[in-house]
């Protein structure tokens, strides 16, 4: 288990490597910088490249690179080239807005994903069933920025019970969480009808229903584990995705989260803030995952003896 | 074998006015039926599933439609109709038309060859890089495998849209470029498919008699790995038909896909946020387009998983 562990957390740094290198030269491929003269039109060209120059972007890309790797190996992604502050200070100020809302997100739908894909597996081809497929579909196929305008037209415009931006009250939550959430939940309900129907059809099912075990810890402790596997794989990507900000939602709800700025900052050229949040995204996606792996290895014992 | 019809020599003993009726043995010789083969198969599988028949259908008609309806119609995605501006569903204009009196319906129908053509190429080239990738990582094994594994657990784990918006600042906002920013990882999906599926076959006594009679390791792949793992791969690759066209409303929706005049669907949505209380048809045709789309595109994957791999049916 600890070789296991020690293998993959390996397997991520390196990831975290490769992906810190090729975002820094994606960066710089982009036509423009944060301080040319395309974009800032009412500044004489010689303070901006005066500018430039005290930030270290008249430089080779390739010192920059170097001299980005010392600041970061000291804990410090540098300072925003277009907006006030640190880049340190503005993920922690933004991302616990973003944390927020995606983790109640996340908290939502393992709340009703699960249920609906049980209930639908149990009742197999009755109304509930059906009424899962069908709302599991629906969630599918519906884009979040559909779902996103037709809540906030109905619930904040038509009806005028929820605010539709800020985060100010507890109300203001409701609608984000749920635009983020009903896609999750209708994969995982979906999910979790298809691998418990198969967990149902098992061998070890039916001799725990032979032994006498009672139809609820047949379902909650045989087949239920064993269906989880899928969600559990899937938990990883959907928590670091959620919990960095979801655009769409953030810019539709008015929510200064890191989805938001992420986005900004990729229209202003702010190079350091981009690094800044696609390496705190692509920590989050490491080691969400690592748990997850965790987590798998720890339900599934194959897992531990393939690895 | 034939131990149930005796032959008729077994039956010489008998008295003449006994015989055995109704059990020539020529007949269980003979197929009642025709074969079918394994595609015929799945279409009499894939036809009865109303939804996905159903889906199909709509999906047919909307390419049909959005082929010709720009040739016939008199309006064109950027043609103004200045006496019509901002004027609901009618006869003249079915969807209405929007702030300069565009005909929605056409811009929609324009929408809609973007949206289709992005999911099939988009869903083609995937299929490709999906196939080779994954069907040499698989087949080779060991420590490429490994390492081309790695390579795509790290470009998944690459925050889409940092390479999306900055494939679309490089390459400028076209058809062109949203394809190549959506092909850019979404391939992975069906390379893991592709994968593990010839990791599973490579061992099966076909491939091994194959290989013992001289074949290399193309021949393997394309004769005898990727047809047999074929089902999995066209579930896979159905379902990004929609995701390809979900994405490309996404982009357009955050007005860095496709640019005015020209219209998708996604451009259209947000183009009519602003008017949405007073004019909620601008909103509620493309919106309906896309979700019509995906719907008939979720549905057609679902039937073709059942009928593919009937296993999987649940």
């Amino acid at each position: 288990m600890l070789k296991y562990i020690c293998k993959r957390l390996l397997a991520g740094v390196l990831t975290m490597v490769v992906l810190i290198t090729v975002a820094f030269f994606m960066m710089h491929a982009m036509p423009g910088g944060p301080f040319s003269p395309s974009e800032e039109k009412n500044v004489p060209v010689e303070v901006l490249e005066r500018i430039a120059a005290s930030y270290g972007l008249d430089e080779p890309v390739w010192k920059q690179y170097l001299s980005y790797w010392n600041n970061l190996l000291h804990g410090d992604l540098g300072i925003s080239y277009k907006t006030v502050g640190t880049v340190n200070e503005k993920i922690s100020g933004h991302f616990p807005n973003s944390a927020m809302v995606g983790g109640l997100a996340v908290v939502f739908s393992l709340l009703i994903g699960i249920p609906l894909g049980l209930l639908a597996a149990i009742h197999r081809g009755k109304v509930a069933d059906m009424a899962t497929l069908a709302f599991a579909t629906i969630g599918i196929s519906v884009p979040v920025f559909v779902v996103s305008l037709l809540l906030s037209y109905l619930f904040s415009a038509k009806l005028n019970w929820l605010p539709t931006y800020g985060l100010d009250s507890w109300l203001c939550y409701i609608l984000p969480v749920l635009c983020l959430s009903l896609n999750p939940i209708a994969y995982i309900a979906r999910q979790t009808r298809s691998s418990m129907l198969e967990a149902l059809e098992q061998d070890y099912v039916r001799t725990a229903r032979a032994k006498g075990v009672s139809e609820l810890m047949v379902v909650a402790k045989h087949a239920l584990k064993n269906a989880l596997t899928p969600v559990i794989t899937y938990l990883g990507p959907l928590v670091a995705g959620l919990l960095t900000g979801s655009f769409i939602v953030e810019s539709r709800f008015a929510i200064p989260g890191l989805g938001y700025y992420f986005v900004r900052s990729i229209s202003d050229r702010d190079y350091t803030m981009i690094m800044g949040i696609v390496i705190f995204y692509g920590m989050f996606v490491v080691i969400c995952n690592l748990i997850s792996d965790i987590l798998l290895a720890i339900v599934d014992p194959r897992v531990r003896l393939n690895a | 074998m034939n131990n149930t019809i005796p032959d008729t020599q077994t039956y010489a003993s008998l008295p003449d006015e006994m015989f055995v009726i109704g059990a020539d043995d020529t007949l269980a010789e003979e197929i009642a039926r025709p074969s079918i083969t394994y595609w015929q198969d799945v279409w009499q599988r894939f036809r009865k599933d109303r939804l996905a028949l159903a889906g199909l259908i709509v999906i047919l008609i909307m390419t049909v439609l959005c082929i010709v309806m720009p040739l016939v119609s008199p309006y064109t995605y950027d043609g103004a109709d200045y006496l019509n501006m901002n004027s609901g569903p009618s006869l003249v204009h079915p969807c209405g038309t929007d702030q300069l009196g565009r005909d929605q319906f056409i811009r929609i129908m324009y929408g809609a060859r973007i949206s289709l053509s992005i999911g099939f190429i988009a869903a083609a080239i995937n299929f490709v890089i999906g196939i080779v990738y994954g069907g040499l990582s698989g087949y080779i094994g060991g420590r490429a495998d490994m390492v081309m594994m790695r390579i795509v657990d790290i470009l998944s784990s690459l925050p889409s849209l940092l390479y999306i918006v900055l494939i679309m600042l490089i390459f400028g906002s076209n058809v062109g470029s949203v394809i190549l920013a959506l092909c850019f990882t979404s391939w992975i999906g069906t390379a893991r498919v592709v994968r593990s599926e010839v990791m599973h076959l490579k061992h099966s006594e076909y491939v091994l008699a194959s290989r013992l009679c001289g074949a290399n390791t193309w021949h393997l792949l394309i004769h005898h790995l990727v047809p047999n793992a074929m089902g999995p791969i066209i579930v896979s690759t159905a379902f990004l038909i929609p995701n390809a066209i979900f994405s490309e409303a996404f982009l357009s929706f955050l007005g860095i896909g496709i640019q005015a005049p020209m219209a998708s669907w996604g451009s259209l949505a947000n183009a009519a946020i602003p008017v949405m209380q007073m004019y909620p048809h601008l909103m509620l045709f493309p919106v309906l387009a896309i979700c019509v789309t995906m719907f008939s595109f979720n549905f057609i994957g679902d039937g073709l998983r059942d009928a593919l791999d009937p296993r999987l049916k649940k």
